[in-house]
């Protein structure tokens, strides 16, 4: 190729090169045309090539060469993206993007022609979000098959993907998306603003995305919802809420988000109401359970060994007369290991992983347990709230339970009782100072709304599901108009 | 009249007088009632809960001529800036002790229950610092902690019905033995734990559906009213006299004789979870009070919260014993009695004496 | 700055710990019991629980001498080496001489005036307490304390006890009108603790007991929904006869048993003017056996054998009134009735005693024979 290379013809391929250091993957081929050339300009490893060849040499090669101009290729050419009208950054942001550069040098006029092959994974199921029961297709990292998933499951014509590019220099494209005749306009300029605040480098996932645009960045608790269902996606938009994509991301953002938000499963609406119900009880239950069952055992051995029952007195006694610890210490320690195995079995290959489990759960377990280093009630305990942890559908939330759980162990074993009841308050608080995108982040509790505890708080039958729930303020509140078919009829009649 | 004032709505008028009502006195009103009008302590708190609801009824109307006032800016009106700031730090002091109070009563339950040996100050470190976290979230956050914790904590009485099995109902008897005079008294000493109301002066301005705050506040004096009659009937009819005259906290030895079966000695988690209880208390007296500081030395109120802790803190240093505390209450008890039982009816007066005057001229 | 005040603080908050009570350092007990050795000097005997695994023994029991209660404590606590709590103390036992001669009430006032001892414990009299605790029969895991708390309290639900615990007594005690009871527990040489009678007491004072199945009067007027346990009564054949009480076969020894079963009971206490007390009680009863096994022809027969067993059952509770107030004591609450009517409402103790002891009683006890089980 380096033998159609003229200085004198190719002053663009020269900036270009200047401009992008020397890349070698910065390639040009220069077509004859008659007596003047057509340059083409691309970046070797971002095209698809087939197009290249395919579409703009071996098309512009067949043409008569007075057809060859500016305003019929523009017009003509078998692409379905063209660009003109741009400046000289644009020109390289979009070599970078796999766009094609065709210079004609008759007439000094440029256009681009997109020649992208991005790498795209096949459509999935959701490994960390995983249903038993529903739709299991998960997002990938293109958000072009993204936008199309969304597309496809929500044919209406008011869905806006509001297009937004992020990042001074690895620039990314960023999606939000909303129902325009039910999303608050409230929440989606407060959104914007957040957006408009950011002013970074790099975003490198949906996740720093997400932490770049919290309202509390201190705060342990997730206030954006991360999903990679589209079908949790699209259920919460259908709710009034935004959502936010970023390209080569497979996790999208939901906002704004409310504590109870990450404890409700899509799976609840698909099962039966009665057994959703219950569910959701189980996995709150198990939250306060994770977060607080070790600090009160630790509170109880440590200052209050009157709550024991008589029975079981004897049973923590003797299995905690050989323990050379304070129980503060023995909790942590013990927390810090099932944490360390946890760790361990993620980062592991999925067959040794499961190994570990079984290592650390048996022989571990057992071994500490018969050294004396720890009682085997606590075992129980501490197994329970590693369970009741993972319990949270959404794993962010997993994940602050199970940090937050550390200050209670320690308050528990400083002030006992009181202590930890003093955390609760200082939680409580805390929860009530936090908002997501300026709404309350303890919603449907605190301010009360008692008709959308059925969305958070429980499930019902569906004919109670008439309006959207109302945190979200949604502009158009009616979602069904239940027909209620049922006729009063006598005992007696058919 | 301002435009940066975040409102809640009416029924949070029902969480914050009925939270700040119930606090450190529920626990020991039983027994201090009972020393003034023996078996019929439950008809003054009848009375006095009536008399309380009267008062609310005056002071809504009083609050509802001035609309979007707290009593602070109402003392300035009225009295003009001078003597009005005269008796707004009057106010100020007197939600200064009354937080100290609960802080101090409640740190004595809890020495007297398991923590023998701890530190007053640093328990009253704990809760101050406790409380400017929760202040300094401003009024919605404070509302919050009020439905909250009459949430996590309503459940305690329905605990009570395993006492409700060694009660004997002769020791009521007879109905009425008591001369009015004694009950009188008895209304007097139960101002301590009735009080609370008073937050409603300067709360009303916060509210949105003005027309509804009566009805919330009402509501919320009655439910007081009545949760105090339920614990001083079961105590009457659960201790003997002479038992009775004994116990500091009735309620917590009352509750001592709960057990499940997978949790002894109960009272424990109770003395525990009744931080929650007082925790709206102290928060609200701190916010009342702090903003009645910025009200009269113009102080920020996030300044304001801090200038009040310390001084709470450091007298915390000083009063320690059971005898002090009692008289502390006590005092904190009477003053309260004639700021908020019969001061109202005054200030209610003077206001409509002053607009016909004006009217007048 | 704010921040750096808020974090030291914490620190310092995190620094001022309350003493810590760590389950195994505890000797924890669970009984305790005080004999009188002399005039004023008294032996305390307590069992620790032993939370070692290797020792095959569970708990361990020590004595000490001492005037008052918690110097008896303060010399236990030298001769172990655990930090002596009574958080899990289940129940107190008295040694027989010293509440007939001095007196528990000033041994309770510290139990109540100690928070980290409930209300729920159980209080009982024992000829000697440290031979009691000492005694190594006892059927429940793992000492001598929880099988007292077991026996107790299995009694209290299922038997003849009266409510035997801490605050029972002291709102008794503290009540006039009424005089606590307190179960006496016998101790024998081989066999386990078991409970023997119940104690009544005049103030603070043991003066007498009653058997256990008397205490089914006691529970008819003071409780409301207890377990009266089951009626034996040996009624002679003439009596039967004398009644007209017709049976479809003739009866051959010359005693009639017939063991009662009460369902439902309802007792009141009534005070009519001329200065008598109606006791007035109805207990539905199903009759559970028969020796011999008889079957009741007509339901004439029925109502007259009621009436047999109503009679007996006044006959024996007036006799009982008469031991109460030979001994001036008033353990159904005779007086906390008479307190509770306007007249007499503010009448001193010394009074409410006199006007006990010139009461006039009149037993009325009504039997219902409700159900006769699966054969008639």
């Amino acid at each position: 190729m380096k033998i159609h290379l003229n200085k004198n013809n190719c002053p663009n391929y020269e900036k270009i090169k200047y401009i992008l250091n020397e890349s070698p993957d910065l390639m040009c081929r220069t077509l004859e045309v008659g007596g003047d050339c057509l340059e083409v300009i691309f970046m070797k490893n971002l095209i698809k090539h087939e197009f290249l060849n395919e579409y703009v040499i071996k098309y512009i090669q067949q043409l008569p060469i007075e057809y060859i101009t500016f305003s019929y290729l523009l017009k003509n050419i078998p692409m379905d993206e063209v660009k003109t009208n741009f400046d000289e950054q644009e020109v390289i942001s979009s070599l970078l993007n796999g766009f094609v550069y065709i210079y004609l040098s008759v007439e000094s006029k440029a256009f681009m022609v997109n020649c992208t092959n991005p790498i795209e994974r096949s459509i999935e199921k959701a490994e960390t979000e995983s249903l038993v029961y529903g739709p299991k297709i998960s997002f990938t990292e293109s958000l072009t098959s993204n936008i199309k998933i969304i597309r496809q499951n929500l044919k209406d014509s008011n869905l806006c993907t509001d297009e937004l590019e992020i990042g001074e220099r690895a620039k990314k494209q960023v999606r939000i998306i909303y129902i325009k005749d039910i999303a608050d306009d409230d929440i989606l300029k407060t959104l914007k603003e957040r957006f408009e605040k950011i002013k970074t480098d790099d975003i490198s996932d949906s996740s720093v995305l997400a932490q770049c645009l919290e309202d509390n960045h201190y705060s342990f608790f997730p206030q954006f919802i991360l999903t990679e269902l589209p079908d949790r996606f699209l259920y919460s938009i259908l709710n009034g809420r935004i959502g936010v994509l970023i390209d080569r991301s497979p996790v999208a953002i939901i906002g704004p988000a409310n504590f109870l938000s990450f404890f409700e499963s899509t799976e609840d609406i698909y099962l039966r109401w009665s057994l959703s119900t219950f569910i959701r009880f189980i996995r709150l239950f198990a939250m306060v359970g994770s977060l607080l069952i070790t600090a009160f055992y630790v509170a109880t051995i440590t200052y209050h060994f009157e709550l024991i029952p008589s029975k079981l007195l004897l049973i923590i006694g003797q299995s905690r007369s050989q323990v050379p610890f304070p129980p503060l210490l023995e909790a942590l320690l013990l927390e810090l290991l099932i944490e360390l195995l946890r760790e361990a079995g993620a980062r592991l290959p999925s067959k040794v992983g499961q190994t570990m489990g079984i290592v650390g759960g048996i022989v571990i377990g057992q071994a500490t347990v018969e050294a004396g280093l720890t009682s085997n009630i606590l075992i129980i305990i501490v197994a329970f709230s590693a369970l009741g942890a993972f319990m949270a559908p959404i794993y962010e939330m997993g994940t602050a339970i199970r940090v937050a759980r550390f200050p209670f162990i320690i308050l528990a074993g400083v002030w006992g009782l009181n202590g930890i009841i003093i955390g609760v308050c200082v939680l409580m608080v805390h929860l009530l100072k936090l908002t997501s995108l300026n709404k309350p982040y303890l919603a449907p509790l605190y301010p009360l709304r008692i008709e959308d505890l059925k969305y958070f708080l429980i499930r019902l039958p569906h004919h109670f599901y008439m309006r959207r729930p109302t945190v979200n303020r949604p502009l158009n509140a009616i979602r069904t108009r239940w027909k209620s078919k049922k006729t009063e009829k006598d005992l007696d009649e058919f | 009249m301002k435009s940066n004032i975040s409102f809640v709505n009416a029924y949070i008028a029902f969480f914050i007088i009925h939270t700040s009502q119930i606090g450190m006195g529920i626990l020991g009103v039983s027994r201090i009632i009972y020393l003034e009008a023996r078996q019929d302590a439950w008809m003054s708190i009848l009375l006095s809960g009536l008399y309380i609801s009267i008062i609310t009824w005056i002071m809504i109307s009083l609050l509802n001529k001035y609309e979007n006032c707290n009593l602070y800016e109402i003392h300035e009106i009225l009295f003009g800036r001078f003597l009005g700031s005269i008796i707004n730090t009057f106010i100020v002091i007197y939600f200064i002790a009354a937080n100290y109070s609960i802080i101090i009563g409640y740190i004595e339950l809890s020495l007297t229950w398991g923590y023998e040996g701890f530190y007053e100050w640093g328990a009253t470190l704990v809760l101050l610092l406790l409380t400017i976290y929760a202040v300094s979230g401003g009024f919605r956050v404070i509302a919050g902690i009020c439905f909250l914790s009459f949430i996590m904590t309503i459940w305690l009485v329905f605990v009570m019905y395993q006492p409700l099995d060694s009660i004997k109902f002769a020791r009521i008897l007879p109905i009425l033995s008591a001369s009015p005079s004694e009950l009188m008294k008895g209304v007097f000493k139960s101002s301590y734990t009735m009080l609370g109301f008073e937050t409603l002066y300067f709360i009303f301005p916060f509210l949105k559906e003005k027309n509804k705050i009566l009805f919330f506040s009402q509501l919320a004096v009655w439910f007081t009213t009545l949760l105090i009659l339920f614990s001083t009937v079961i105590s009457i009819l659960f201790f003997s006299p002479k038992e009775l005259e004994r116990h500091i906290w009735p309620i917590v030895s009352m509750i001592s004789s709960v057990h499940f079966p997978f949790i002894e000695r109960f009272e424990f988690i109770a003395v525990s979870l009744w931080i929650i209880v007082i925790f709206p208390n102290l928060c609200i007296y701190l916010f009342i009070s702090s903003k009645g500081v910025k009200q009269i030395f113009h102080l920020k109120q996030k300044h304001g919260i801090w200038v009040i802790s310390i001084i709470i803190f450091i007298t915390s240093l000083f009063i320690t014993k059971r005898f002090d505390n009692d008289l502390f209450f006590d005092q904190v008890g009477q003053v309260g009695f004639y700021l908020w039982f019969i001061y109202p009816i005054f200030l209610y007066f003077i206001s409509i004496i002053k607009s016909k005057i004006f009217s007048r001229s | 700055m704010k921040k750096w005040f808020i974090l030291l603080s914490s620190l310092l908050c995190t620094a001022c710990m309350p003493p810590d009570k760590i389950l195994e350092r505890q000797g924890i007990s669970t009984i305790i019991g005080y004999d009188l050795l002399d005039e004023d000097t008294y032996k305390g005997t307590i069992s620790l629980l032993q939370f070692d695994r290797k020792e095959e023994k569970t708990s361990v029991t020590i004595s000490a001498v001492g005037t008052t209660s918690k110097q008896i404590r303060q010399r236990l606590e030298q001769r172990t080496s655990h930090d002596i709590t009574s958080g899990q103390l289940r129940t107190i036992l008295f040694d027989k001489d010293m509440t007939e001669m001095l007196g528990i009430a000033s041994f309770l006032d510290t139990m109540q005036r100690d928070t980290s001892i409930g209300s729920l414990i159980f209080l009982a009299i024992t000829n000697n307490a440290e031979d009691t605790i000492n005694n190594n029969n006892y059927e429940e895991f793992p000492d001598m304390g929880s099988y007292i708390y077991q026996l107790l309290d299995k009694h209290e639900r299922k038997e003849m006890l009266i409510d035997s615990n801490l605050h029972d007594f002291f709102s008794s005690l503290y009540e006039f009108g009424i005089d606590p009871t307190l179960p006496i527990i016998a101790n024998k040489k081989g066999v386990a603790p078991y409970i023997n009678s119940v104690a009544l007491f005049k103030d603070d004072k043991m003066v007498g007991s009653i058997s256990l199945k008397k205490t089914l009067f006691i529970k008819l007027f003071t409780k409301r929904d207890a377990f009266l346990g089951d009626i034996t009564f040996n009624i002679p054949v003439e009596v039967l006869e004398k009644k007209g009480v017709t049976l479809v076969e003739k009866i051959k020894g010359d005693k009639f048993n017939i063991t009662i079963r009460p369902i439902k009971y309802r007792g009141k206490i009534e005070f009519s003017k001329e200065e008598a007390v109606n006791l007035n009680a109805n207990i539905s009863v199903s009759t559970i056996e028969l020796q011999p096994a008889v079957t009741f022809n007509n339901k004439e027969s029925i109502k007259k054998l009621e009436e047999i067993l109503e009679e007996e059952l006044n006959k024996e509770l007036g006799d009982i009134l008469e031991v109460f107030r030979k001994l001036e004591i008033d353990p159904i609450g005779i007086g906390r009735k008479i307190k509770s009517i306007r007249k007499y409402s503010n009448t001193n103790e010394e009074d409410l005693r006199e006007k006990y002891s010139r009461l006039k009683f009149k037993p009325n006890i009504t039997i219902e024979i409700k159900r006769t089980g699966a054969v008639d």
